[in-house]
């Protein structure tokens, strides 16, 4: 088994651990209901200001489910609305991590 | 005894706090806002531009930073500009209306966006330089 296989598996298995079913309202294209994702936070990069209260929030999907993203496109969980504002591309793992803000 | 200096800081104070759409005005802030928009006043210090026989006069330097959260860049930036404008109308206009306030006059602005936060947050830094003078060894005496 290659290791991009290898962490494909690996990446299938994160996923059926921590995935939650979100819908994807790409900017076109269809809406994919449900679809499965993976959510993470972490700190921001500094900021103005004394402290450090922003917050970067980000979904992970795996690849072939979502195979084009793009900014804008919106991914909605639990009534939140999050818009795409920036993607990375995770060959090792098969995935994007799409980073997210809140639309509202 | 009131310093001047603090004289002139609790006009900033209700300047800034009167600017419209402010949700929390707060001086020398230790923390980040939490309620939005939101302007905080730092103070600078001072520097002794001129001694004279009977009066030492300043510069105090004082930086507005304000803050705005709201989905979208050009709506976040204009409320920003919006904000930036009343304040600059607020301190500026605190001259002629302190008697103990020479000249108030506005220095740089930086813009800045939130990177990668998952609620969409620009602020805005804008300095000030403060002038004006007190008696000399007495600087609550104008």
């Amino acid at each position: 088994m290659s290791l991009g296989a290898q962490f494909d598996t690996a990446g299938a298995e994160i996923f059926a651990a921590f995935a939650v079913p979100v819908r994807y309202e790409p900017v076109t294209g269809p809406v994919i209901d449900p679809l499965l994702a993976v959510f993470g936070q972490e700190a921001a990069p500094t900021f103005d200001g004394p402290g450090a209260t922003t917050r970067h929030s980000h979904w992970r999907v795996r690849r072939s489910a979502v195979t084009n993203p793009k900014r804008g496109d919106v991914i909605v969980a639990s009534a939140v609305r999050w818009a795409v504002i920036d993607i990375t591309r995770h060959d090792d793992v098969a995935e994007w991590e799409l980073a997210v803000e809140v639309t509202t | 005894m009131t310093a001047v200096r603090e004289t002139i800081w609790a006009a900033v104070d209700a300047a800034l706090a009167a600017i419209p759409g402010v949700a929390k005005y707060e001086r020398c802030a230790s923390g980040d806002p939490a309620d939005f928009p939101a302007v905080q006043a730092h103070d600078g210090g001072q520097v002794v531009t001129e001694g004279e026989a009977g009066r030492t006069r300043y510069r105090m330097d004082v930086s507005v930073e304000i803050f705005v959260q709201s989905p979208g860049g050009a709506a976040a930036h204009a409320a920003l500009n919006e904000l930036y404008s009343g304040a600059v109308t607020a301190l500026v206009g605190l001259v002629g209306v302190l008697p103990e306030l020479e000249e108030v006059e506005e220095g740089d602005l930086r813009i800045a966006v939130a990177p990668l936060a998952d609620r969409r947050r620009l602020a805005a830094a804008c300095d000030f330089a403060f002038h004006f003078s007190t008696r000399r060894g007495d600087p609550s005496v104008i």
